[in-house]
Order: structure tokens, then C-alpha cells, then sequence
């Protein structure tokens, strides 16, 4: 029961966890710009490099708040990264068809990775939990790292508080306006590019910060930028694209049968995946929160 | 402190040798002594793997300086000529057919098994040679052999039956094994191959080996959990990590958590060298074996594994070459000796040279048997574990077993025959 229900079902939140995490700042940028932001992953990267570098200087993560402090500084880092991308390449593509956006992201992708080789360099390089994350937690035969338990923890913290923001609070009434119809709101008194501005930054800080988060979860390479990438416009598609709600259902559900499928069909490992995918596309082609942006 | 790839004077040296790759010729000779003979270098100078292409162009650099340095070649001087294959087969084929295109007949390099399976059969048509400095697929000198295609590096084969050999030697007890393998070719004929020494060593020494079913998990996988959960139910003593490179050092990360390296007594690594333990440092696994193509540490005193050292450490500043360097230094060494041997560079003359050729090397010598092309070699291992140094790990042992026997018998043409491994 344990080995082949629970522990499956564990390994597939963590992971939904993660997927979410590296994927909000994706649905919030594409749920209101309409922009397909290919180098999302690559400022994820970024933020997880500040991360190894400020880890680094300090000798290791130690304490809990000191890796949620790194993790923030990251998304700093890629936050003041975001206001130069919205300026440079976001603005010029509102006013093209969107299609231009995959070219323009896919070409920014690039930068990013060219920008870590050089600073960075090619080398793998790893960073451990804070050692009081290090251990696990034994419930018989199922064994939940704290680590996992803590990413699992901010996944629906996360949810939670941007669906707070989005439901409940002026910002969040706004963003949904402005993600409606921008000329409408733009009448009714929105500086709608300073919106755009801030929405942008608050994207790429929530890329940085996961990178920060997911640090000790993954190796650290310039390929990191393309890792979760599948996963993510997987989540972003069934979700309704650009559906904050959408999306973390989705990862849930794509995460958790690929979990499944990787201890139930060892020889084919992710094929549950794509299979869930497609099956989620053909009863539900309009995402698993159709309607509503963000 | 680690060495790596990553800091100012190896972006200042090796910069030197990309940005000289990207202009696709190395190591220019003077015109002077008449016309190069040029080498072309077929290695992944971009691209995820493009950490090894480094690695293998330094080592390929520094064998052409020292040879031009010593006079050159019958009178000629070496020029080097680099393609990127970016670890892609169709890349592959492309820089193969640009260097056979540009009057480059004879070609070394490649890392990837399935960019050699791609360019192998392209050779014959375009009147070129390629010997092989990495690639390890059993198929290139077996069912895809070809007599334009020589391998001065280790096989598949080889290597993972002498790890067996070396573990049984060093833990005659541990007898049940399983192993994490991605769903890649090579890991297979890893697996098959470390499965056949085993059962024939162990067999041997009168205690069978008992072998579980490996794990297959997804190349370039994200997340290992409930692999490394399977593991941790096992009951097997001796674990085989196929998963490589950036991919093992994600799995062990994942894996500390669950106490996994602390419930298998043996841990075993077919070829990640350095990279695990580099990127861990005080998390590296301890005890773990790893396949090397060639560890400098083992060669002390022989005198070109050690100007290698010393021309790479200067280079580059890392004390930690990779075995890419020797395989590729190696390469050059063959065909400095091949042509010195024909008299010539035409591909006939060459590959008749390259048959039965014994030649020094960084490892000793290696003889490149004449029924199949592949080179009898040195098989070097190397034990990390974790340690209190600014580094947080170092070499705790190390080993070099001979291919006496551990190879197969020539059968080009013919899939290698597992001759131990129950099916």
C-alpha cells in the first residue's frame, strides 16, 4: 500500500510542487501579455546561480531563513532583470502578432545560457538542503524527505497567496481587468505599461526566487534554462493557459500519473505523462479552467 | 575550492582554443616546412556536452603543439581543424562530410556513441578515416564496423567487465546487485556488459553473483524519488549507477535524504569521473568506483602522461583533467605514428598503417587490433569520497586493470556475443 500507493502519490506532489513553483511567473506573464515566455527557464537559471553564488560565499546553506533569504535576493536579481527584458523585447511585442514572441523569448533563451557560460562557466556544480532540511520523515515504510515536505509547503503557500492576491484584493481585481481588456482599463484611468512593467518584474522575480527554492533539487548547468520546460507548458497548456488555478491543478495531475507511470511502467518512463496530456487536451481542449485569464 | 571550467584563467585559456575552434583551424603551422598535415577534431563544442568537447580539444591542442614543437611529422607540421557535432548525430554527419569536403580525409573525436553510429557509415563513400577518441558503443566494431573506423580508446565492453573484475577483487561478498540505469543504448550495453564480467568473475571464483532487474528511469530526469524509493527496498549490496554525469550528481543529491549511499556497500559509476565528485565536494558519495578514460594520477613518472599533466595544468589551471584529454591526446599519437609508419596521408595508407599499430601513450601502450579496429588498452578506475579539504573530496584510491582477457575476441561485422550474461 505504502510502497505503491503512497509513496508514488508523495513523489508526484513534490514534484507538481516544483513544476508549479517554476511555472507561476510563466501563467502571469502569459495569462495577462499574452506573451509565451520561452526564456522563463533561463531566468530561472539565473536566479538559481545567484543562489549557488551567494551559498557559496557564505561557505553553505545552514539555517531555513538563510536559504529563503538567498532565494529572494535571486528573485531580485532577475526581478531588476525584468525590467530591462519588458522594456527592450516585451513592449515592442504587444504590438505584433503573438507568434513573434516565440522567436523573440526562444532568441533571449539563448542569451541567458550564452550569459551564464560566460560568467558561470560549463562546469555541474550542486548545492545541499540547509543541513536542518537534510534529513527525512519515516511514516513506516514511506520515507518524505524535509526538503520535499518544505517544497510541498510553499507549492500550495504560493498557490494559496497568489489566489488570495488574484480573488481578493484591488491588485488582484486589477490585474484581472487589465488582462480582460488593457484598452478598456486603460480609459478608465490604468497606466497600463506601468502595469505591464510591474506584472513583468513580478514574473521574473518569481522565476528567481524558484531557482533559488529548487537549488538543492537539481544540478546546476547551463542547461538547467530547457530542464523543467516540457513539464511547465505541459502545466500551462492542460491549466487553461495562463490560469493561475488551471496550472497548479494541472501540475498536480501530470506530475502525480507520471509518478504513478514511473513505478508502474518502468520501461517507458514519462510516457504517462504525455499520455495524460493528451487525454486532458481532448476532453478538456480548453484547459481545466477555461475562461478566465489568470 | 573546486577546479573547474568555470573561473578567469580557464575561460582566458580555453577561450584561446574555442574562439580558435569557432574559426574552425588550431595551431596554424608555418608555411614554411610545406603543407600541414591536417587533423580534423569532431567533439561537441557547443551544446550540453559541450563541457567534454572542451576537454577533448585541449587534449588534442596540446598533442599537436607537443608534436609541431618536436619537428612535426615526416617534416610537416600538424594543423588542427575543428568541427562542433554538438553531441548530434545529424551535426555529426554534417561537420564529418564538411572536413571530407574540405580535403580533411583524416578525422578523430566524438564523444557521442550515436554521432560515431551516424558518421561511421558516411567514411567509406568519402574516402575518410576516423579514429574514435570516446565514443564507447560496442556496435562501432562489431555490427557497424567499417575499416575506415578505428577506436584508440576503451570499449564498452571492456571497461564495464573490468569494473566488475575490480569490485569482485575488492568485495568478493558482494554478490547481489542491481542498478539505475537511463533509458539510453549505451547504458544497456553498460549494464549488459558489467553483468557478463560479473557473472563470469564471480562464477570463477566459485560464488555466482546474483543480479536483479535494473531500474529504468527517463534520460535527463528531473526527479528520482521513487527510483531512489525502489532502491531503498532492495535488498541487493553492490549498486550500479548508470545514470551520468549532471543526472547522477542530481540522483545522489536527491538520494542523501533517504540514507541511499549508507544502505549499498558498493557504489559504482561506469564514466562520470570527476563530475560528481566536483560538483558534490563534501556530498560525494564515499567509496564510489568510476570508469575512467584515463585518471593521470595512475601514470606517474611515464613521460607522456606526465608533460600532458603539466602542459594541461598550465593551460588551463584545473588539476583534475578529464580522461576526454588523454583520449584525444592519444588520437593524435596514432596518427602521428600511422602516418610516420605509411610515409604518407592518403586513407589508404593510413588505414593500412593504423592496423596492428602499438604506440605510447598517456596510458601506456595500446595496440589497435587489425580484425576489428579497436584498441587494446589500459582500464583505469578511480575511488572519491568526501573530506574536510577546501576541494571536499579526493581520489581515495585508484587502479588500472589490463585487458588481459577482458576484451572479446575480433568479430567485426557480428554483434558482440554476451558469452556469460544469463538472458
Amino acid at each position: 500500500m505504502v510502497d505503491f500507493i503512497a509513496s508514488p502519490l508523495f513523489n508526484g506532489l513534490f514534484t507538481a510542487m516544483v513544476v508549479f513553483l517554476f511555472t507561476t511567473g510563466l501563467t502571469l506573464i502569459f495569462g495577462i501579455l499574452r506573451v509565451l515566455n520561452f526564456a522563463h527557464g533561463g531566468f530561472f537559471m539565473i536566479g538559481a546561480y545567484v543562489a549557488f553564488t551567494l551559498v557559496r560565499a557564505v561557505g553553505a546553506q545552514t539555517s531555513v531563513l538563510g536559504y529563503i533569504g538567498v532565494s529572494i535576493v535571486a528573485g531580485i536579481v532577475t526581478g531588476l532583470c525584468g525590467i530591462v527584458v519588458e522594456r527592450v523585447i516585451f513592449r515592442p511585442l504587444q504590438k505584433v502578432d503573438e507568434s513573434y514572441s516565440l522567436i523573440a523569448t526562444y532568441a533571449l533563451l539563448l542569451i541567458t545560457e550564452g550569459a551564464v557560460k560566460s560568467i558561470w562557466g560549463v562546469s555541474f556544480h550542486s548545492v545541499a538542503p540547509p543541513d536542518v532540511m537534510n534529513g527525512a520523515v519515516f511514516a513506516g515504510n514511506l520515507v518524505m524527505p524535509i526538503y520535499a515536505l518544505v517544497i510541498i509547503a510553499l507549492g500550495v503557500l504560493s498557490y494559496a497567496l497568489l489566489e488570495w492576491i488574484l480573488q481578493h484584493t484591488e491588485t488582484g481585481k486589477l490585474m484581472k481587468s487589465v488582462a480582460s481588456d488593457p484598452w478598456m482599463a486603460g480609459m478608465l484611468g490604468v497606466n497600463v505599461p506601468r502595469f505591464y512593467t510591474y506584472l513583468v518584474v513580478a514574473g521574473f522575480f518569481m522565476a528567481g526566487v524558484a531557482g533559488g527554492l529548487l537549488l538543492p533539487n537539481q544540478t546546476l548547468s547551463p542547461n538547467l534554462a530547457s530542464t523543467f520546460v516540457i513539464q511547465a507548458f505541459g502545466a500551462l497548456i492542460v491549466g487553461g493557459m495562463g490560469n493561475i488555478r488551471g496550472t497548479f491543478l494541472a501540475a498536480i495531475l501530470l506530475c502525480v500519473v507520471d509518478s504513478f507511470g514511473s513505478l508502474y511502467f518502468p520501461a517507458v518512463p514519462g510516457l504517462l505523462f504525455y499520455i495524460a496530456m493528451t487525454l486532458a487536451l481532448l476532453f478538456r481542449p480548453q484547459g481545466l479552467i477555461a475562461g478566465a485569464r489568470i | 575550492m573546486t577546479y573547474d571550467f568555470t573561473r578567469r584563467e580557464l575561460v582566458k585559456t580555453l577561450g584561446v582554443f574555442g574562439a580558435a575552434a569557432a574559426l574552425g583551424t588550431l595551431s596554424r603551422p608555418s608555411r614554411a616546412q610545406g603543407d600541414p598535415i591536417r587533423l580534423g577534431l569532431i567533439a561537441p563544442l557547443s551544446g550540453s556536452q559541450e563541457i567534454i568537447g572542451r576537454y577533448q580539444l585541449a587534449g588534442a591542442t596540446i598533442a599537436v603543439n607537443q608534436i609541431n614543437q618536436a619537428g612535426g611529422v615526416l617534416g610537416r607540421q600538424i594543423e588542427l581543424v575543428t568541427r562542433d557535432d554538438k553531441a548530434a548525430p545529424a551535426a555529426g554527419v554534417a561537420a564529418a562530410k564538411d572536413l571530407a569536403g574540405s580535403g580533411v580525409n583524416l578525422m578523430f573525436g566524438i564523444l557521442s556513441s550515436g554521432v560515431a553510429l551516424a558518421v561511421a557509415p558516411t567514411l567509406a563513400d568519402d574516402k575518410s578515416v576516423l579514429v574514435i577518441s570516446a565514443a564507447s558503443a560496442n556496435e562501432l566494431t562489431h555490427e557497424q564496423f567499417t575499416r575506415n573506423l578505428f577506436r584508440t580508446s576503451d570499449h564498452a565492453y571492456a571497461r564495464q567487465r573490468a569494473l566488475s573484475k575490480l569490485v569482485l577483487g575488492d568485495f568478493p561478498d558482494v554478490l547481489k546487485w542491481t542498478a539505475i540505469l537511463p533509458q539510453t543504448a549505451i547504458s544497456a550495453s553498460n549494464w549488459d556488459s558489467f553483468v557478463d564480467g560479473m557473472s563470469q568473475y564471480s562464477a570463477e571464483a566459485g560464488k555466482p553473483a546474483e543480479i536483479t532487474e535494473a531500474l529504468w528511469c527517463k534520460f535527463g530526469a528531473t526527479d528520482y524519488k521513487n527510483e531512489i524509493a525502489q532502491l531503498m527496498r532492495s535488498d541487493c549490496e553492490g549498486l550500479y549507477c548508470g545514470v551520468y554525469g549532471g543526472d547522477a550528481v542530481t540522483m545522489f543529491g536527491q538520494a542523501a535524504a533517504y540514507g541511499l549511499t549508507k544502505k549499498f556497500k558498493v557504489l559504482v559509476d561506469p564514466g562520470s569521473e570527476f563530475i560528481i565528485a566536483n560538483a558534490m565536494g563534501k556530498n560525494t558519495p564515499p567509496g564510489l568506483w568510476s570508469g575512467f578514460h584515463w585518471y593521470h594520477g595512475a601514470y606517474e613518472g611515464h613521460k607522456i602522461n606526465d608533460d600532458l599533466y603539466a602542459a594541461y595544468v598550465k593551460a588551463t589551471n584545473d588539476p583534475h583533467p578529464a580522461g576526454y584529454v588523454g583520449e584525444t591526446h592519444a588520437s593524435v599519437l596514432a596518427y602521428a605514428s600511422a602516418i610516420q609508419k605509411a610515409g604518407g596521408t592518403e586513407t589508404e595508407q593510413v588505414i593500412a598503417a593504423l592496423e596492428d599499430l602499438e604506440f605510447d601513450s598517456c596510458k601506456g601502450m595500446r595496440k589497435i587490433r587489425k580484425e576489428d579496429h579497436q584498441a587494446i588498452c589500459d582500464l583505469n578506475f578511480v575511488q572519491f569520497g568526501p573530506d574536510e579539504s577546501d576541494q571536499g573530496w579526493k581520489v581515495t584510491s585508484h587502479r588500472i586493470i589490463k585487458d588481459e582477457g577482458v576484451s572479446e575476441e575480433p568479430t567485426p561485422g557480428t554483434p558482440i556475443v554476451l558469452k556469460y550474461k544469463k538472458a
